[in-house]
């Protein structure tokens, strides 16, 4: 009795948290800490930019800056834009597409961040996710590799 | 659907895993910088395993290997790294959301292997 009026006594000293939720956002809100979302973001539209500058070499990219329908010439590997190829720009180049985790290590100077394909666009393909290290107090992308 | 098969066929994954990288490095110069992929399949109950022939990717670090031909059994897939003998994050991943298939790296060492959820990264040659 005693040891559950002790547990009762320091449950009203450290009340457990209850974050405050806005009244205006949908059931389907999310609530994310702000130091992993930034830097989260910053190695996500990295990945993202390349993927886009990579297509867009491949005269991928419509004047509207998305990607654009295939044409009939020839396959991705011949150099054409085929189907698959548009497919795969359209699924690589969608932030839904991935998941990301965040580390930052125990001197707290540098964010390990992967960057992981999670969407079904992805089952059968091999490769696309990303590793980076960034630098905790400027921000500054130190190592990028993407994954094979 | 895959352009076709390397020719022989093997009676265990690993064997076959093991040709289609020795297939690979031996027919492809540019998968020393760049991802190639492919699949392994048996035709029939009974019969052989079979090496799907390597796709390029569309990347150099990313690649989309085609389906088996119809009315075969998917095994597994196969596929290069340009400079590393170890499974990427998104290998090992994938090993453990198929684990009904064999997923083999072909190292550029020449090493051949087999990556899964349950048994880590094991060498087959």
């Amino acid at each position: 009795m005693a040891l559950l009026a002790g547990c009762a006594m320091l449950s009203q000293l450290f009340p457990s948290e209850s974050p405050y939720r806005p009244d205006d956002i949908s059931d389907a809100a999310v609530r994310l800490p702000g130091a992993e979302s930034f830097i989260a973001g910053i190695a996500l539209k990295d990945l993202i930019d390349e993927e886009r500058a990579e297509t867009a070499k491949m005269g991928g990219l419509g004047p509207d800056g998305g990607v654009r329908d295939p044409d009939g010439g020839g396959s991705s590997e011949d150099g054409g834009w085929d189907h698959v190829a548009a497919f795969i720009a359209r699924c690589f180049q969608d932030p839904a597409t991935y998941e990301v985790w965040v580390d930052l290590d125990r001197a707290a100077r540098r964010w390990k961040v992967i960057v992981l394909p999670e969407a079904p666009c992805t089952v059968k393909i091999i490769g696309g996710g990303a590793e980076y290290e960034i630098d905790a107090d400027t921000y500054e992308i130190l190592h990028r590799e993407r994954m094979e | 659907m895959v352009r076709g098969n390397t020719g022989p066929s093997y009676s265990d994954l690993d064997a076959a895993a093991v040709a289609a990288c020795d297939w690979l490095w031996a027919h492809q110069s540019e998968a020393k910088r760049w991802e190639y992929c492919g699949v392994l399949y048996r035709e029939e109950a009974g019969g052989g395993i079979r090496v799907g022939l390597p796709e390029r990717g569309d990347r150099a670090w990313r690649c989309f290997p085609r389906d088996p031909p119809e009315a075969t059994v998917f095994l597994g897939r196969y596929h290069n790294h340009r400079f590393t003998a170890e499974p990427s994050g998104d290998d090992k991943k994938r090993a453990q959301k198929e684990p009904s298939l064999g997923h083999y790296l072909c190292a550029p060492s020449g090493l051949v292997r087999r990556i899964s959820a349950k048994e880590g990264t094991v060498n087959v040659r």
